[in-house]
């Protein structure tokens, strides 16, 4: 088969150069469709499969995960449980997606309701996180960057110190936004958030992927950090690194909920996270109208579904 | 120095192509060996990285690696610069690191000391003679870099890195950089390279001067590009931007396994004037084995893993103690060198 462009055709991934596929074809003289392959990837390019079966679609049947029971789970159920690893080690309740569990738990004893059959069970909804796909990078970043010295000398700031006669005992730097410090993501495993935790999840590895995976330390609460946290793999400390909570600041779940966290101990534990020099930014699904006044000028609180980096800046500012 | 013709270019990859798994070098196994020498002395090529750095040479894109540690992500600039007898810059970045540093510092503390202090005839003090090059001016435009970019010889000379390798007859107009660990830097550093690594060319803002590959003008660096070899590594500790990852060529290191490790370490041995025992090599076997074992253990988990570098500390250290894996001193060397602190490693319950 004879190599050309038209060979990789091209399912340009995330926009790719074309040319250069091109320009190497042309340079190293390639003549077979298997030798483009090699190279097509290190362009960003993905060969089309012309053979391919058509896309399977997304919506997986319940039945398959059921079916694998508890020694073999479902291939997808295995991806996710990969990718959610971090998090059962943390013990978080396991809230799989809907449709990968029965609707129906059965009785003890058996069930007194017909055996499922595998046209009755619903497919795997898909998952549409609250943060925008294209915006959630971006968002995330913001709340994780913070203010600290640069490598660049202030000069203005030094005049400034010489002009007043000043001696200069350590050079003033210009400051940046980076994200050296890392992150510390605690994750409320109350009530009112298990119809989140796919949302957290997703903050998580997102989380991780942008501040990186050692600067990000994770943890786990119920209703406040103040009442415990569960620390993975250890404690570490870390001054000025900023905390970001996955939590509903005692605003969600059911009317009556004893355990619910009020404003005062989640104004508490910012204080004291301040006072560590770690802001506090919370990320919350619930509507905001509730907050407490005090509590988001001590907290940088979020709106997690209408999330952009100017609102978090916005809410950041509020909150310092 | 005209533009890369298609001769040259032809005897380009010709050279990437026939290059050779080892040459000699300090490194080794035995009482001479100097562990993690990155001179370019020693490296086995694995799997497609030749052809990589030929497509990042053709299209004239930083080549950006990926792999575990201990893939020979890092070394390979080194290899390559020794092996075509180009110049060789490396920077490794931090957490703190700024796109503008690889490109140039200006050294404020100086000028501020020089400011302060009396100075006879009305001296002026230019901004030119605090201004230090990074390795991509190097790189690009070492006649420049030596000037600090002022065009004359300047009163104090900046420190060219590398300046006893980089002497003939490594070439002058061809040159290898290492950026590596990449992905330690904040986001804001990859993505304030994409220009510099695109045009080949940026300004120093301090003095307002244009640098650019040396022969080339303004933003036409077209088929020169192939003669800077970029070689960027990450270890995906964080997603790197898309728009940096798109303009590069982008090749994953394989991991070495059993048989690619010994040959790893009868490298080293060769390197150092040395050729292997059939005992030794089974040694190296079953060191490999057992550091494979340990990398499996680790596989996904938050668990520390041993790489290539451990191997080959684990084999020195058993071929100077005439230790074999079957010995009771085993246990006590694979600690030291493979597991390391278990406690450290592990994941707290």
């Amino acid at each position: 088969m004879s190599a050309t462009p038209r060979a990789v055709s091209a399912t340009p991934r995330a926009g790719t150069w074309l040319g250069d596929a091109a320009e190497v074809i042309h340079a190293l003289g390639l003549t077979s469709y298997e030798d483009v392959r090699r190279i097509a990837p290190m362009l960003g390019l993905e060969p089309s499969e012309r053979e391919a079966p058509p896309p399977v679609p997304d919506l997986e049947p319940a039945g398959d995960s059921a079916a694998a029971g508890p020694s073999g789970p479902a291939p997808a159920a295995a991806t996710r449980a990969t990718r959610l690893r971090d998090l059962s080690a943390l013990a978080l309740p396991r809230l799989e997606p809907a449709g990968t569990q029965p609707l129906r738990e059965p009785a003890p004893g058996g069930s007194a309701l017909p055996e499922e059959n595998q046209d009755d069970v619903l497919p795997t909804l898909p998952f549409r996180p609250l943060l925008r796909s294209r915006t959630a990078v971006g968002v995330l970043a913001a709340t994780v960057r913070t203010w600290g010295p640069g490598s660049r000398i202030d000069e203005r700031r030094a005049v400034a110190e010489l002009a007043r006669g000043r001696p200069i005992r350590e050079f003033p730097r210009r400051p940046r936004l980076s994200m050296y410090r890392g992150v510390h993501v605690l994750v409320d495993l109350g009530e009112a958030l298990e119809p989140y935790g796919r949302d957290q999840e997703y903050v998580v590895d997102l989380v991780q992927r942008v501040a990186g995976r050692e600067a990000t330390t994770l943890g786990s609460f119920e209703n406040c950090p103040s009442r415990g946290v569960r620390m993975r793999p250890r404690y570490v400390t870390v001054r000025g690194r900023p905390v970001l909570v996955l939590t509903d600041l005692g605003l969600g779940g059911p009317p009556v909920q004893p355990a619910r966290a009020p404003a005062a101990e989640w104004y508490r534990y910012a204080r004291g996270a301040a006072r560590a020099g770690s802001p506090v930014i919370a990320l919350v699904p619930y509507p905001l109208d509730g907050a407490h006044r005090t509590l988001i000028r001590r907290i940088a609180v979020v709106s997690w579904d209408r999330a952009s980096v100017s609102a978090v800046q916005q809410a950041r500012r509020r909150a310092s | 120095m005209g533009l890369i013709v298609e001769d040259e270019l032809r005897s380009l990859l010709d050279a990437i192509g026939s290059m050779s798994d080892t040459t000699s070098g300090t490194e080794g196994l035995g009482a001479t060996a100097v562990p993690d020498q990155r001179d370019g002395s020693v490296y086995v090529l694995n799997g497609d990285v030749v052809l990589a750095l030929k497509v990042a040479v053709i299209t004239g894109r930083p080549l950006l690696l990926t792999g575990d540690p201990g893939s020979g992500k890092s070394s390979l600039a080194a290899y390559v610069a020794r092996n075509l007898n180009w110049r060789y810059y490396e920077h490794v970045v931090s957490a703190r690191t700024e796109a503008t540093d690889l490109l140039w510092t200006f050294d404020a503390v100086r000028k501020l000391a020089d400011a302060s202090r009396p100075r006879t005839g009305g001296t002026q003090l230019h901004d030119e003679d605090y201004v230090e090059p990074g390795v991509l001016w190097w790189a690009l435009d070492p006649d420049s870099a030596r000037t600090r970019g002022a065009g004359h010889p300047p009163a104090r000379p900046p420190t060219e890195p590398n300046a006893a390798l980089n002497a003939p007859p490594r070439s002058a107009q061809h040159a290898v950089v290492l950026i590596d660990e990449i992905d330690k830097a904040d986001p804001d550093a990859p993505n304030g390279l994409l220009v510099p690594l695109g045009s080949m060319q940026f300004e120093v803002a301090e003095t307002q001067r244009t640098i650019r590959l040396a022969g080339t003008e303004d933003g036409k660096a077209g088929p020169q590009r192939g003669r800077i070899l970029i070689v960027i590594t990450t270890n995906k500790e964080r997603d790197l931007p898309s728009a940096f990852v798109r303009r590069c060529v982008v090749h994953g290191l394989p991991s070495p396994g059993v048989p690619m490790l010994v040959t790893i370490a009868e490298a080293h041995a060769a390197a150092g004037g040395q050729e292997l025992s059939p005992s030794q090599r089974e040694l190296c076997t079953e060191v490999a084995s057992r550091l494979v074992e340990l990398q499996e253990k680790a596989g996904n988990s938050d668990r520390w893993s041993p790489g290539t570098a451990e191997y080959l500390d684990a084999v020195r250290a058993c071929i100077r103690l005439n230790i074999t894996v079957d010995s009771t001193q085993w246990s006590l060397i694979e600690q030291l060198t493979l597991v390391k602190d278990e406690a450290y490693s592990s994941p707290a319950p």
